[in-house]
């Protein structure tokens, strides 16, 4: 039955490699010769298990005929003391009989050693290799959702997938401007950064797919119009206290920044214009519109409003109510004066000096919020107070946030590297939501941040950004990031909607083909999706390791895979899953 | 002297003097052809810089596309127009007056019912061109300048004949001095604020040349020979009649050539302050395509830009040379200014 079994396991080796000859696939070739293999060890464990069954079975029956021997010894050896010679005689012969029997037994017993210990090697596996690489990576350490990559540096979590960080080793690149992240990328001079992402939608016809996001960290909802403590102007909730709903609110309370300065850093021109959210509530704003822009989803149908449970929600005559986004722009209503975050925090501590500002960092903003600075109006108050309307639809088509900005030769010729470095993403972030761990962490961040950019802020303060500013995409976040069918912001989506609007304004070409560009630009759905894969296939491995009976180093390689999966680095447990379970790697793409 | 040119000796001085400056002319031809080799050689594919240093005929396209008017700043809303009151909308000239002085801070337009500036999408196209904002740059620093050479030399010269003004200034313009002018620029920037570049800037510039030049005149009273100051005494001088004859005439060739430095390091503090938030001039191009380094177009733009002030500043400068040269031509170091 066994010799039946090696030659079934033998045949479907061998025709495993007679198929996997046969196909063009490449990628289906390494899989079949992967597969093949690991039948072909399969096939000798099984081969080295027969023998040691078979040998085992002979050192049983030895040792059985060693004990009859011994049987007979001793009934000979009592005739024998009775005094009888013939029974002496056959004394002397059942000792030699013994001693033969013992001398087989002891054979057997050697041989079924032998057959044990190649079983044993044949079961023998070693880890697959985590390869020492340098990643070349930069950070702009401003804010929550940017600072967060200092924690695995202080904490010495890139140890554990072997990866050293340059050019600065051993820590990163720290830029002291946003803007050098996309030239030093596009240069060439480093990998990776952490950077905002909509910042390049005005560069994809251009060098922009040259640096895609290989993953997404945090959607930042932080918008809002701060209005100084010696300020007479009253902001949104104020309003409210005195009677009015939050639309009539909101519509009194921007028109107090009609014809008036608004400090803003020059890096809102480059963005998607989210104070248009807040000035949709002037009447004015809807008797100007000029131009009607696409708000597409992925498949070409029109957006509508959606209430709180994801359906669509219906005017007074029972219509659906299609999502407006439109060329106007809130700089036709107030005076933007451009200066960048530390000068406006400069200038507001100066009473009288300045009234309104949107300044871009959350640090900044909780800062200034700390120094008597109240919002006028903000994302926050919108979601609370109207969440089905044209101006909470137009903040969420125009909200963004930071993901990893990396070279695609770099991903390309790096997978198994982007695959680690984006678990390390999804650790930080995971850790971060650990109510037993995440003071140590914000206060990394803080410290860094304060730091680079002279603030003050407390760990706590962190965590107040990354709670109710900066949310971020953990792991499980991310599955509905992607998925369009799932509730949650989608940046496929509201991409779409910026990107036409930098081809109304003449920023990108009107031919740009926005679906298809966008599709490709998005690697991180590519990267993630991989992940996920990765993991789903850990998933069923680990299941099918616990109905095996695993060597000692298949145990451990199987520890080591429950490491890199609780790491979120499901790349290398999947790895050392295959390596453990199967005998070697059959995933394509996972030899590295 | 005869009218004779005994021995060719003029006739061959003259045409050494023009070979010379045609020799002049070909070394300054030759210089700014191997600055524009070795630009072009930075924006080669090949080059390091290759994504920073665009070639230079994009950067001159850019600069001469963008001069009147420009597409890219009309989408940001970056104008040179603050303020600009509706009867100045069609006058250049009122217009750079409106850029730099802004209609809220004039008499006008401050009483209720006057006319409301113009809103900025009603802006005329000139107003987002590169042309008013460097105008108005070029004006804000060489008033700047003006007004600190006139402050420092008035101080420096008036210490000597009022040596109290000496030891009351001296260690204030040595503090200041000693202190870089860098630091300085973001306390302008906060005191007088963004909306009222007219201080900022200009301030900024007077100041830093007010120091200069205060110690220049000083320095170059000091160097007068103590000879001269002899002789015009030995000849019945007075402390005024030597002021006015010997020490103002004696110190302008030095005090010339400290004009042309303050004036040097003038264009690049004006610019440096305009960067730090101030809202209409060249200086705030570059702070606006700074921060859009991402975008293809930004290197061009930023290389254009502080390619203009470069020349800009050696324009200025040849000139000044020239008006020196001529002031002073009755000394040695001003026949040989600019050889």
């Amino acid at each position: 039955m066994k010799k039946f079994r090696v030659a079934f396991i033998l045949m479907m080796a061998l025709a495993l490699l007679a198929s996997a000859c046969g196909d063009d696939s490449s990628d289906d070739d390494a899989t079949a010769a992967a597969e093949a293999a690991a039948a072909a060890a399969a096939a000798d464990a099984a081969a080295a298990q027969t023998q040691a069954d078979a040998a085992a079975e002979e050192a049983a029956a030895a040792q059985a005929a060693l004990e009859a021997a011994q049987a007979d010894l001793a009934a000979t050896e009592a005739e024998a003391a009775a005094g009888d010679a013939e029974a002496q005689a056959a004394l002397e012969e059942a000792q030699m009989k013994a001693d033969e029997a013992a001398a087989m037994a002891e054979e057997a017993e050697m041989m079924a050693q032998e057959a044990q210990m190649a079983l044993e090697e044949s079961m023998m596996v070693t880890a697959p290799e985590i390869r020492e690489a340098e990643v070349r990576m930069g950070i702009y350490p401003c804010c929550a959702d940017l600072a967060y990559w200092q924690i695995p540096i202080e904490l010495g979590w890139w140890d554990d997938v072997n990866i050293t960080i340059t050019p600065n080793q051993p820590t990163y690149h720290y830029f002291t401007a946003s803007q050098e992240i996309v030239p030093w990328l596009q240069r060439g001079d480093g990998d990776v950064a952490q950077g905002w992402v909509p910042g390049l939608f005005g560069a994809l016809a251009t060098f922009g797919q040259d640096i895609p996001p290989i993953h997404f960290a945090d959607i930042y909802v932080g918008y809002a119009i701060l209005v100084s403590p010696d300020s007479e102007a009253k902001t949104a909730l104020e309003f409210m206290d005195e009677g009015m709903s939050f639309p009539e609110a909101a519509k009194a309370a921007v028109e107090q920044l009609v014809g008036k300065e608004v400090h803003i850093p020059p890096h809102s021109t480059t963005q998607a214009q989210y104070s248009d959210a807040f000035f949709a509530y002037l009447d004015a704003w809807w008797e100007d519109v000029q131009e009607d822009i696409p708000a597409l989803d992925s498949e070409g149908n029109q957006l509508v409003l959606l209430d709180r449970e994801g359906n669509p929600a219906l005017d007074d005559d029972g219509n659906e109510q299609p999502i407006r986004i439109t060329t106007n722009d809130w700089r036709n209503y107030a005076t933007p004066v451009y200066v960048d975050d530390p000068t406006i925090v400069q200038l507001s501590a100066q009473a009288g000096r300045i009234e309104f500002a949107m300044p871009y960092g959350a640090p900044t903003l909780v800062q200034m919020m700390r120094n008597g600075w109240d919002p006028l109006i903000n994302f926050a108050m919108m979601y609370d107070n109207d969440a089905v309307s044209q101006q909470t639809a137009i903040a969420s088509a125009t909200v963004g946030g930071t993901g990893l900005l990396a070279r695609r030769a770099w991903v390309e010729e790096n997978p198994d590297l982007a695959y680690r470095v984006v678990g390390m993403a999804n650790r930080i972030l995971a850790t971060l939501e650990d109510s037993d761990a995440q003071a140590e962490l914000w206060a990394i961040e803080a410290n860094i941040i304060n730091e680079k950019r002279g603030l003050s802020m407390e760990p706590e303060d962190i965590g107040i950004i990354w709670d109710t500013i900066d949310p971020s995409f953990n792991w499980v976040d991310q599955e509905a990031l992607w998925d369009l069918t799932q509730p949650s912001y989608h940046p496929a989506t509201v991409f779409r909607t910026q990107v036409e609007k930098l081809k109304a304004n003449g920023t990108l070409p009107a031919t740009f083909n926005t679906q298809a560009e966008l599709e490709e630009f998005l690697l991180a759905k590519d990267i993630y999706e991989d992940l996920r894969d990765f993991q789903h296939r850990s998933d069923a491995l680990f299941e099918r390791a616990m109905g095996m009976d695993l060597s000692e180093s298949q145990q451990e390689l199987v520890d080591h895979a429950h490491t890199h999966y609780d790491n979120y680095n499901f790349y290398d447990a999947l790895r050392f899953l295959e390596t453990a379970v199967l005998g070697g790697i059959v995933t394509p793409g996972l030899s590295t | 002297m005869t009218s004779t040119d005994v021995l060719d000796v003029r006739a061959r001085a003259k045409r050494e003097q023009r070979k010379r400056r045609i020799l002049n002319v070909l070394y300054l031809l030759f210089g700014m052809l191997l600055f524009f080799v070795a630009w072009w050689l930075l924006s080669l594919e090949a080059s390091p810089f290759y994504y920073d240093i665009p070639p230079p005929i994009d950067a001159i396209q850019h600069f001469l596309g963008n001069l009147g008017t420009s597409s890219e700043m009309r989408a940001k809303f970056v104008h040179a127009c603050p303020d600009l009151h509706p009867d100045r909308a069609t006058n250049w000239l009122r217009q750079v007056g409106s850029s730099l002085i802004g209609y809220k801070y004039t008499n006008e337009g401050l009483l209720p019912g006057d006319p409301r500036p113009i809103p900025l999408g009603q802006l005329p196209e000139g107003c987002y061109g590169y042309a008013i904002h460097l105008v108005v740059t070029i004006i804000r620093i060489l008033i700047g300048a003006t007004l600190g050479t006139v402050l420092g030399i008035t101080i420096g010269l008036s210490s000597l004949v009022f040596p109290k003004v000496a030891q009351v200034f001296t260690p204030v313009a040595s503090f200041f001095g000693t202190a870089p002018i860098f630091i300085a620029a973001p306390f302008f920037v906060i005191w007088f604020g963004v909306e009222v570049p007219i201080m900022t800037t200009m301030g900024l510039v007077t100041f830093y040349t007010t120091l200069l030049m205060y110690f220049f005149s000083r320095r170059a009273a000091e160097n007068i020979s103590v000879g001269i100051v002899e002789s015009a005494l030995t000849l019945g001088g007075s402390p005024r009649s030597i002021f006015r004859w010997v020490y103002l005439p004696g110190t302008v060739p030095e005090i010339a050539g400290g004009f042309r430095i303050a004036l040097a390091g003038a264009w690049g503090l004006g610019v440096l302050v305009e960067v730090l938030g101030i809202q209409v001039g060249g200086g705030h191009l570059i702070d606006i395509w700074r921060f859009l380094i991402g975008l293809i177009e930004a290197p061009s733009a930023l290389v254009a830009l502080i390619t203009f002030f470069g020349v800009l500043a050696v324009v200025v400068d040849g000139i000044l040379v020239v008006i020196i040269r001529f002031l002073t031509r009755w000394s040695e170091s001003g026949r040989r200014l600019g050889l």
